[in-house]
């Protein structure tokens, strides 16, 4: 333990090769720790969305393939995704090595708890594929996990694969929740000197205020987890009514599984929101810096971050319409969900705004933020359908429903997400990875996705149901169903394989790329002015750096650059970085 | 308001050092660290008063109090046995040993805040083992035996786990805020080690003890007014 001059909080120094890349107290290689086991766990995610593609395209053709294990594959494709990939990345990875950078720190100030997060996400993760492995296989009650039936005979999984979904995801929340603490916390008390607030990049602000969210909502998940759990396991009837399965009585009586959804979706609303306010905060600073541009309406972006992230938890039983809630709460529910759709689209304008006369770069990052704002608007579109109750309730549980969330909550930030990593890489790695790649790797999946995702929406039209291993001889799906199927999958085989370009090219300019500038697209926030790319241990050096101004100073008339960096001092200031007042 | 001033500044108007951040150094005064644990420990505590919030919604709900929602039409509520007194008092109690300690703390005598922080300790393990003869009394009556805790003596037969969701409810929360109360424990012993290593002599040394001891003392405010939250809760369904 040693202070650093002008630093009160002490740093902790490693001294081994393990304690400084296994047991790592520093923010960046638990970022990267997280990074890479999230990406490694959605990429088990990929496969299995592609399995469930290759049943829906070519039904019965792959004998593996039963139909417990489609609603095995349904489940665990959507848990991974939402929670043990996206959240894991934006808030343990980008959270991580982002925030202490920008706002000035030297790391979290909690150190030894953040590392004990990652630890536990880890646990979390072996703990859930453990539960592939138990008998019964893992659950193949939807990612939803509703009980009754996740609890009773007839679905996959549900003497334990459930309980082990259920003791996963309580890790998981733990893990969380000592993360959270460490963002939020740091945001609050470690930004240097001259770092206000309204100073913060809206990445910042995005992953702060997500965590935040994340520490309210997740109890939500863990008391459900618990409680579901008990009635497994111990027998009691919070959610499991009077039933009687395969014959027989179970012995619960008087359960609520209605009390589960409200438990469920009070998490699960805000979830989305979990992922989504980090990769608005992303996006707005991806569009800012390669637009050269300062973002349009900061001020209105953060408040507008701060509103979504209050009113969504507002909102979760517009999860429930067709569960047979009190129809007044669904009039509540929809006019609070049609709300939030206000600061959603000022943050769409803004970011047009943005755009609008900007010098735009179409380096890749930039793409893939300007692919962003397709997949967003083209989601929130299909979204103001869902969140009326009269429109809702015939497209419920259809693929209009898997269309939609595919657009807004699964491919948007996954995008982002692309765009992240190609932006930071440089300064992560000091390296520069493959242009020609990386612009074949975007093409075919933004293309790509657009491709699987909108025939989705048209077979919701018709009526085609969600989690349905089969359509078998119905009536009212026509042969174009088919096709439409068969062609979806083949998309999703094509972006499936493009993922190999972006892994390979990842992985080989780790070793081969040449290095990086310090700053290669002449970025004005705080992490792009480190003494060292990639950082060292401490980030800064000898001295905390000085703030001021705030992020988005681009094409500032009459200055020399067409950045300033936020810690670059106004002309009238003493340059040399003297002691400020 | 400094809250509103602060999220209504102008960035982009006011080039210049700015206010400092919270934590910024002042030039006099290198002692004091910013109090990190301090916030901490209130963001934890907003996590902990979701979590015992949202445990008693599902408790009200499944009550069937709940518009538009009833439960199964099952719900017995459980008796109040004198022990459930009982252990709110040395609960209660605990969190005035934990103020003396802080007070003592405060005055410069670590030796004597040890003491103080000892007592509520004990008082607070006394706490847990009320508990868990409550939880076995509550067992008990699953068994057959009547008792005052039992929902069967005042309204029929008992029906075990699964047919009496008022039971299994007070054991899911009383023993989430039984974990909690043991997280706390470990947390002031560790306090209590180092209030008997600090060296009289130094301030920097005293201050440090004291803000642990702070800590300790709010944690524990507080799961003492979460316990009374819950209690209301159980005595008035
Ligand atoms: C190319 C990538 C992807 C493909 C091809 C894909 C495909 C699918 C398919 C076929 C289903 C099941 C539909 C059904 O039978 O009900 C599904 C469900 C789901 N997917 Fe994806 N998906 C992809 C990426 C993602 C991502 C990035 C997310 C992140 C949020 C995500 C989240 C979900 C969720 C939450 C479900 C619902 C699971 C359930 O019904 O329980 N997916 N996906
Ligand atoms: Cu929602």
């Amino acid at each position: 333990m040693a202070t650093i001059a002008d630093d009160l909080r002490p740093l902790h120094h490693p001294k081994t090769w393990i304690g400084r890349y296994v047991w790592s107290q520093d923010h960046k290689v638990i970022a990267i720790q997280y990074g890479v086991t999230a990406i490694g766990v959605g990429l088990f995610a990929l496969v299995l969305s592609f399995l469930m593609r290759l049943q829906l395209g070519f039904p019965g053709r792959f004998d593996f393939i039963q139909p417990e294990n489609y609603l095995q594959f349904v489940t665990m494709h959507g848990m991974i995704m939402v929670v043990y990939l996206l959240t894991a990345l934006l808030l343990g990875g980008f959270g991580n090595y982002l925030i202490p950078l920008m706002i000035g720190a030297r790391d979290m100030v909690f150190p030894f708890v953040n590392m004990l997060s990652y630890w536990f996400y880890l646990l979390s993760v072996i703990v859930l594929f453990a539960g592939l492995f138990v008998p019964g296989g893992p659950t193949g009650g939807g990612w939803t996990l509703y009980p009754p039936q996740t609890i009773t005979g007839g679905t996959p999984g549900a003497s334990w694969g459930i309980l082990m979904m259920m003791a996963s995801l309580g890790i998981f929340v733990i893990a969380f929740t000592m993360g959270g603490l460490n963002y939020v916390t740091t945001v609050l008390q470690a930004r240097t000197r001259g770092m206000t607030l309204m100073r913060m990049p809206c990445s910042v602000w995005g992953i702060f205020v997500a965590s935040i969210m994340g520490l309210l909502a997740f109890p939500a998940l863990f008391v459900a987890a618990i409680m579901t759990i008990l009635d497994s396991v111990v027998g009691t009837s919070f959610f499991v009514p009077e039933i009687v399965s395969m014959g027989e009585k179970t012995g619960h009586t008087g359960g609520s599984p209605i009390l589960f959804q409200h438990l469920f979706w009070f998490f699960g609303h805000p979830e989305v929101y979990i992922v989504a306010l980090p990769a608005f905060g992303i996006v707005s600073d991806l569009i800012s810096v390669h637009a050269r541009k300062n973002l349009f309406g900061y001020r209105m972006m953060v408040w507008a971050i701060v509103i979504i992230g209050g009113l969504s938890f507002f909102v979760w039983a517009h999860h429930m319409y067709v569960s047979g809630m009190n129809p007044y709460f669904g009039f509540f529910f929809a006019t609070s969900t049609l709300v939030i759709a206000i600061p959603t689209a000022i943050k769409v304008y803004n970011w047009l705004l943005t755009l609008w006369r900007g010098d735009i770069h179409l380096r890749v990052p930039m793409l893939f933020a300007i692919a962003f704002l397709f997949t967003f608007i083209h989601g929130g579109l299909t979204g103001l359908f869902l969140g009326n109750v009269s429109v809702d309730v015939p497209l419920s549980d259809t693929f209009f429903v898997v269309g939609h969330f595919h657009m807004v909550m699964g491919v948007s930030p996954v995008l982002v997400v692309f765009g992240a990593i190609y932006h930071w890489y440089p300064k992560i790695t000091g390296r520069m990875w493959d242009e020609r790649l990386a612009r074949l790797h975007f093409w075919i999946t933004f293309l790509g996705t657009y491709a699987i995702f909108l025939p989705m929406h048209y077979l919701g039209m018709l009526g085609v149901p969600r989690r349905y291993y089969a359509l078998g001889d119905t009536v009212f799906i026509p042969d174009s169903v088919h096709y439409a199927n068969m062609g979806i999958t083949i998309a999703a085989g094509l972006v499936f394989a493009a993922q190999g370009l972006f892994f390979y090219n990842m992985i080989w300019s780790l070793f081969r790329g040449p290095r990086a500038d310090p700053n290669p697209w002449g970025a004005a926030s705080l992490e792009w002015q480190t003494p060292d790319t990639p950082p060292h241990h401490g980030n800064w050096g000898e001295r905390l750096p000085t703030v001021y101004r705030w992020a988005y100073d681009y094409s500032v008339p009459g200055a020399a650059r067409d950045f300033i960096p936020q810690n670059e001092p106004p002309p009238a200031q003493n340059p040399a970085g003297g002691p400020q007042a | 308001m400094r809250l509103i001033a602060a999220l209504t500044e102008k960035p982009w108007l006011t080039p210049g050092p700015g206010p400092s951040a919270p934590s910024a150094p002042a030039e006099s005064e290198s002692a004091a660290r910013p109090w990190d644990k301090g916030v901490g420990l209130t963001v934890f505590l907003l996590v902990v008063t979701l979590l015992f919030t949202l445990m008693s919604s599902a408790y009200v709900m499944r009550m069937g109090g709940h518009a538009g929602h009833a439960g199964g039409g099952d719900w017995r509520p459980i008796g109040e046995p004198p022990l459930l007194w009982l252990n709110t008092g040395l609960l209660a109690a605990a969190s005035l040993a934990f103020h003396a300690a802080l007070g003592r703390a405060r005055a410069g005598r670590p030796r004597r805040a040890g003491a103080a922080l000892a007592l509520g300790g004990a008082l607070g393990l006394a706490f847990v083992a009320g508990q868990l003869l409550l939880w076995r009394a509550l067992a008990g009556c699953f068994a057959g035996e009547a008792a005052a805790f039992c929902p069967a003596a005042a309204h029929g037969i008992p029906r075990g786990w699964a047919g009496d969701p008022a039971a299994a409810f007070f054991y899911l929360i009383s023993g989430a805020h039984g974990l909690h109360i043991l997280g706390g424990l470990v947390a002031c012993a560790l306090t209590g080690g180092r209030l008997a290593r600090v060296d009289p002599g130094s301030l920097a040394a005293r201050t440090g003890a004291a803000r642990a001891v702070q800590l300790c003392a709010r944690y524990w405010d507080f799961m003492a007014l979460v316990w009374l939250a819950l209690m209301g809760l159980f005595v008035s369904t």
